[in-house]
């Protein structure tokens, strides 16, 4: 069923007919929370931006990120400049339900009622994945020509972490099996195809080099790939780069200069944790295996500059804006 | 209630704050919710399909004390809610047949939030603890995680309730009878419009979910206004963990000051991974280092000069968050650790060091 395209997906991604991982209609970004996805989702629409894709960076929720990252005044559910190219939108699953109410009751009167409404509320507020299926809605609502015309070849979304980005991707197949006749059985059903169609999405998943981020990586990238079969691109973020081998490091350690020593020590368990953990990834998805691809490493950045920091993190991902 | 957004290490400090009270000589209890075990890891338990545990194996802690873990299970929590609140033996059968209510109580936005509070409050009334310590539900935002509860009690409004009593009595869902003369004419439109949208099937599931519940609706009210209330007592207080970087510092301000308006108490902020231990001059130590290592060591060195330069930088980024907390607000700064805290020891000399601060 997934080989079913829906009208106009392949059409918006063969009109580039290229290879490039950021160069599909849909780039989803998750992780462990903490992980840093907000930057690798900037680098990623800044990247697709450089391709001359004309590009939108959606962050989900209620509260913007990128407004003081990127010192914006406002950042809301109407796309805006961000001052690097790409336009950026927040979508929450109330302002992307007012609009698809809107779309589908077509009367501003009766959505009013519908919103203004104590009952609507509650029940829009309880209604198992309603929201999550109207932001997902959104995003793809260009494709399913629904709702107010979009004019973006790549939007670049900034999930919600690992759990909850799996219950948002659930929702459209949950909703359409639930419900199976009427409108939003039908969008749901068409969303769900969207994002199961590999030339349309791709999930890129963020990772430290710690045990703890890298266990739940492998995890949501095994129940990703089983349930949706979307192409998945794995980014591990913050590596320190130590300008010492671990050799070196091991030698400070047993040479007894008291704290100089310890930190030489500490460091060194840090190099080898990371290396460790960044093996363990490549293990497991990396280019060597089935189905594999190089894993990106962005190494941590000593800087609070958002300008330079997302240019030295798009550097690091280039392997996503390559032709492969 | 240790607060704070999502991977800035709350675990780890409540798990922390839990053995510094056992230290102490308190009987305490940490909850988490953590779905990821990382507590369970950390102290060396396993948790699953139990209640709560005991933490043995702690050196130099006093008699009298004890210090126990527990896992929230929010599925059983709902669960035994339901079967021990409800008058009506058959109601707990319906409801683990319902869609709303599996939702309800697995993956709804908020289930979670209200099973870890009415844990906390089930530990509270069992009175066995001198101390309860609730790692809170990693959320995106920490702001997420008190207006829960709120969010849970609004669905259970007598208002909203009533407008789905009784439909079978009615000619229909929508009819004139009953429930027609009791919901507005607003509420009617609404409703259709719903149905028109989602189908009447998912109608059909919230009547009966609506018409389930109505009997354990009181209840539950008010155990979330009597956890609110404990909230808002002296009994209890907010830690607030944030980690070094600028969007949490940022966020975790936001917090504070949702806090105070509400008129929570704000007792301690931890500041994790706030900076790396001071390095000594490599001057003053040349002669304890090896001859064919010195520019190994003049290259460590100088790594250690950017990873605190750095950390000057976000000094200045938490020197603007200080002024803007609440000036009582103990703040608690926890240096980088460089490798990541896994075992109880690190536990208890992470516990020590949150203790010795003042």
């Amino acid at each position: 069923m997934n080989d079913s395209r829906p009208p106009g997906a392949s059409k918006v991604f063969n009109s580039e007919a290229s290879s490039e991982f950021v160069a599909r209609p849909y780039v989803f970004v998750s992780g462990k929370g903490g992980v840093g996805k907000s930057l690798v989702a900037a680098a990623l629409a800044s990247s697709a931006t450089g391709l001359g894709r004309r590009t939108l960076l959606v962050e989900t929720g209620d509260r913007s990120y990128f407004r003081d990252f990127l010192s914006l005044s406002v950042v809301d559910h109407l796309p805006r400049p961000s001052g690097l190219g790409f336009d950026v939108a927040l979508w929450s699953g109330e302002s992307c339900l007012r609009e698809y109410v809107l779309h589908l009751l077509k009367l501003e009167r009766l959505y009013k009622i519908f919103f203004e409404n104590k009952v609507m509320r509650a029940l829009v507020n309880v209604a198992p994945g309603l929201g999550e299926i109207a932001i997902l809605g959104k995003i793809t609502s260009g494709i399913r020509k629904v709702g107010p015309p979009m004019q973006y070849d790549t939007i670049v979304v900034d999930m919600p972490a690992t759990g909850h980005a799996l219950a948002m991707f659930r929702a459209p197949n949950g909703m359409a099996e639930a419900i199976q006749i009427g409108p939003i059985a039908v969008h749901s059903a068409e969303v769900d195809r969207l994002i199961r169609d590999p030339a349309v999405s791709g999930l890129v998943v963020v990772s430290l080099l710690e045990e703890l981020p890298v266990a739940e990586t492998k995890e949501f990238v095994r129940t990703i790939a089983n349930e949706f079969g979307m192409p998945i691109r794995v980014v591990a973020n913050r590596k320190v780069e130590v300008p010492l081998t671990l050799k070196e490091l091991e030698d400070l350690k047993a040479s007894g200069a008291g704290e100089f020593a310890e930190y030489a020590g500490g460091v060194a368990t840090q190099v080898k944790t990371q290396d460790e953990q960044l093996a363990v990834l490549q293990a497991e998805f990396g280019e060597g295996r089935p189905g594999g691809h190089e894993i990106s490493v962005i190494p941590r950045l000593f800087s609070t500059q958002p300008i330079e920091m997302i240019a030295r993190a798009e550097e690091a991902l280039r392997a996503l804006s390559t032709r492969s | 209630m240790c607060v704070g957004s999502g991977g800035v290490g709350k675990t780890t400090m409540a798990a922390s704050l839990a053995i510094r009270a056992r230290q102490l000589g308190r009987r305490t209890l940490v909850i988490t919710v953590d779905p990821a075990k990382r507590l369970a890891t950390a102290m060396g338990l396993d948790l699953t399909g139990v209640e709560e545990r005991i933490v043995p194996n702690l050196a130099g802690s006093p008699p009298g004390g004890v210090l126990s873990a527990a896992i929230v299970d929010s599925k059983k929590i709902f669960d035994d809610f339901i079967i021990s609140h409800s008058t009506d033996p058959d109601l707990f059968r319906r409801l683990s047949k319902n869609r709303l209510y599996q939702q309800l109580s697995t993956t709804l936005s908020g289930s979670q939030e209200f099973t870890a509070l009415e844990r906390l409050l089930q530990a509270f009334e069992s009175g066995r603890f001198d101390l309860v310590i609730l790692d809170t539900p990693p959320t995106q935002h920490a702001i997420d995680f008190l207006s829960a509860p709120e969010r849970i009690r609004n669905l259970f409004q007598d208002t909203i309730t009533r407008w789905f009593m009784n439909p079978a009595e009615n000619s229909g869902f929508l009819g004139q009878g009953l429930i027609g003369s009791l919901i507005g004419r607003g509420t009617r439109v609404a409703l259709k419009s719903l149905e028109v949208l989602t189908g009447a099937r998912f109608i059909d599931e919230l009547i009966d979910f609506f018409h389930s519940i109505q009997s354990i609706q009181k209840t539950l009210r008010e155990r979330t206004e009597r956890i609110n209330d404990i909230l808002m007592s002296r009994d209890s207080t907010f830690v607030l963990v944030t980690s070094f970087d600028a969007a949490k510092l940022q966020e975790a301000q936001h917090l504070s000051g949702h806090l105070e308006r509400f008129g929570y108490r704000l007792g301690a902020c931890i500041l994790n991974r706030a900076f790396p231990e001071t390095l000594p001059d490599l001057a003053k130590i040349d002669a304890q280092i090896p001859d064919g290592l010195w520019d190994a060591a003049r290259r460590l060195s100088e790594f250690h000069a950017r990873v605190r330069a750095d950390h000057e930088i976000r000094f200045r980024l938490f020197e603007e968050f200080e002024e803007r907390v609440d000036v009582s607000v103990a703040v608690v700064q926890v240096p980088e650790y460089r490798e990541d805290l896994f075992g109880l020891e690190d536990l208890e000399s992470l516990a020590r060091f949150l203790g010795e601060s003042k």
